[in-house]
């Protein structure tokens, strides 16, 4: 059964997934479409909060599929499902404890996982990801970023244009800057090998900290 | 142990888990005396940072619990201890984070303990922050309108395992200085 709701301009689009595989596919429209097959969904305007909430019951482990406008807000809440937030979104948040959080685009990203994956793709503005033992992804971002993690890896491609902050137990960390970045650098490793080739400045500041994993700053 | 049928005392306040990020792989590579020095350094500090504000309810191995009358208090303190964790030198203590969570709510005393289910909440909360982060429910942001030198920033809604209901979740930071014109 197909769900289709109003979705009032400037209202955030709020999923609460427990358990569901969730697929948001932001595209030219003006509603809100939710596919969850036989399961009933609820849903509820809060213009006062700015909120279309949409509630997936805790049993259903499928696939749920929800299509919105395109640049929407998007807060999303998992449990043990997979998120993955397809085209472009405005600022998002999302949350898990074992699912993996994927975002294609995102003007500002906050992304959460404490065993699964968080990857954004690319993300315009302001990014913060946080992992415990899953790996955290940024392809572009164009603002600060910071990112903290566990055991898990971080690759970051950064575009210089905000400072870069990441912290890490054992994973390793990758962060790509522009060429002629010059950024003010302050990476260490406990145990772990450092390698920073870049000609140091004071653009914007690149921090990397991590017990046991290895630190790799490189030229994109 | 109580018996059965006795009456438990209920008591509201705010409660606080911190956590020791890393402490397995800290203990691996630098080896358990060094991994208990700095388990001692890390309930030193926050001890200290407590004070008479609070109380350590008890301690959990690699992480404490707090309880505090005040969520200010409480908020106050976690930021204090993440400040002094982070230090101003850059390559002083490194492997001490502590990640932390805040709730407020109702608890059941048993004995010194304290037990419920904002207590649960808590403690779920705090597996959500990363290395550094001070992670605060709705309900003790919503008690500290006005409190002073702090932001709060959302991270939107959360479920969490055994807690039926979402719950909204900030970050809370120190405040940035405002630059004070020539």
């Amino acid at each position: 059964m197909t769900h289709r709701i109003e979705m009032a301009e400037g209202l955030a689009l709020c999923m609460l997934a427990p358990n569901a595989d969730l697929r948001v596919v932001a595209e030219e429209r003006a509603d809100v479409e939710i596919d969850a097959g036989d399961a009933p969904i609820e849903t509820k305007a809060d213009p006062a909060k700015g909120k279309l909430v949409v509630k997936v019951p805790m049993d259903l482990r499928g696939e749920v599929t929800v299509r919105c406008p395109e640049g929407v807000d998007a807060s999303i809440a998992s449990v043990a499902g997979d998120v993955r937030l397809e085209g472009r979104f405005g600022e998002v948040t999302a949350n898990s404890k074992s699912g993996s959080v994927w975002v294609e685009a995102a003007t500002r990203a906050e992304l959460r996982s404490v065993s699964g994956a968080v990857e954004v793709g690319d993300c315009a503005g302001y990014c913060r990801l946080a992992t415990t033992s899953g790996d955290a992804k940024a392809g572009a971002i164009g603002g600060a970023v910071k990112v903290c993690t566990v055991s898990g890896n971080v690759s970051l491609g950064s575009a210089g244009l905000g400072d870069v902050t990441v912290k890490s137990i054992s994973g390793n960390v990758s962060v790509s800057v522009p060429a002629d970045a010059r950024p003010a650098v302050r990476c260490m490793s406990l145990v772990g090998r450092v390698d920073c080739a870049l000609e140091k400045g004071d653009s914007f500041s690149l921090g990397c900290k991590s017990v046991s994993g290895d630190i790799a700053v490189v030229a994109a | 142990m109580l018996a059965p049928g006795a009456a438990f005392r209920s008591k509201p306040g705010t409660f606080v888990f911190t956590d020791l990020v890393g402490f397995t792989e800290y203990t691996a590579v630098e080896g358990d005396e060094a991994a208990l020095t700095l388990v001692l350094a890390h309930e030193s500090k926050i001890r200290d940072a407590v004070g008479e504000r609070g109380r350590v309810v008890k301690s959990l191995g690699d992480g404490l619990m707090l309880f505090f009358d005040d969520p200010c208090d409480a908020i106050e303190v976690s930021l204090g201890i993440q400040a002094e964790f982070e230090g101003g030198d850059d390559t002083a203590d490194l492997p001490l984070w502590v990640r932390i969570g805040i709730h407020h709510g109702q608890s059941m005393v048993s004995r010194d303990d304290l037990l419920g289910h904002d207590v649960n909440l808590a403690s779920r909360l705090v597996d959500l922050a990363g290395p550094g982060e001070v992670l605060v429910t709705e309900a003790a942001v919503n008690r500290v309108n006005g409190i002073s030198g702090v932001e709060f920033e959302e991270m939107g809604p959360t479920l969490m395992k055994g807690i039926p209901d979402p719950v909204m979740v900030y970050h809370a930071t120190q405040a940035h200085a405002q630059a004070v014109p020539a």
